[in-house]
């Protein structure tokens, strides 16, 4: 079960997601984030995680997969408030160096615009 | 000693599920939430795997989730299924988008193996828990009754 909630505020998205993010419902999840990539003029998409209650390897799998997209196009997916068990599972797949991370509220207004 | 054998088809419905009875059992356990978590993202894992790569084309199959508690000591968690087992003896790559979970497994377990024998595949991982995240009432209760 999860929810994507996109809150758009001119160039970056901001993705609010909750419940748990898995094999049930990766592909759903980097369809819904790939769409929102896709909007014209998006150059960040931060990932609000505060809400997920659990990550698994396939959750990470499409969070990789959108990240390699944006890359590609000139963007980045970041993320917000990853909760200490999203970091554990960064650390044992050794990709905590893979996303840019906005700890907390400060960090993510310094980048939404004015 | 077992604790828990939970056996249940391996699809996308019911994995969830069996890992969170599986923490129901060990949640007497263990006081300790992050061991908890640990322990079920390990658990989470196998399963996924299992789902992933057990059954391939769509074909239906089981796995059986076991754990044994070694009070004040460890918790092992045996994952088994019926299916194809790795290709080749090979694991998934452990790099891009997929083929993390037993790399996940691996870093946060101390003893991870993965075997194929008899027909099954047997995921083994044990975890050592240091005996402040043990519920004192509960290991003592069972040492008593054992």
């Amino acid at each position: 079960m999860a929810a994507i909630d996109l809150q758009h505020h001119g160039n970056v998205i901001v993705a609010v997601l909750s419940g748990e993010l898995t094999l049930a419902n990766a592909q759903h999840l980097r369809g819904e984030l790939e769409e929102a990539l896709s909007t014209q003029g998006v150059t960040d998409v931060a990932l609000d995680l505060a809400g997920v209650t659990y990550l698994d390897s396939s959750g990470l799998g499409s969070l990789i997969a959108v990240s390699t997209r944006a890359r590609a196009s000139g963007c980045r997916i970041l993320l917000y408030r990853p909760s200490k068990e999203v970091h554990k599972l960064l650390d044992a797949a050794q990709l905590s160096g893979l996303f840019p991370l906005l700890e907390d509220e400060d960090d993510l207004l310094t980048l939404l615009p004015d | 000693m077992r604790v828990c054998a939970f056996k249940a088809p391996a699809t996308l419905e019911s994995y969830r599920p069996l890992v969170c009875q599986v923490l129901d059992v060990l949640s007497p356990w263990l006081c300790d939430c992050d061991t908890l978590k640990t322990l079920e993202i390990i658990l989470g894992e196998a399963c996924a795997n299992v789902i992933r790569h057990a059954y391939p084309g769509g074909a239906e199959g089981d796995m059986l989730v076991e754990v044994d508690v070694q009070p004040r000591t460890s918790v092992t968690i045996h994952v088994t299924d019926w299916g194809a087992g790795p290709v080749g003896g090979k694991q998934p790559p452990h790099f891009g988008e997929s083929g993390h979970g037993l790399r996940i497994i691996g870093k946060l377990s101390e003893d991870c193996v993965l075997e194929r024998r008899d027909g099954k595949t047997v995921l083994r991982a044990t975890i050592h828990i240091p005996e402040a995240a043990w519920q004192p009432s509960t290991c003592n209760t069972t040492a008593t009754s054992s």
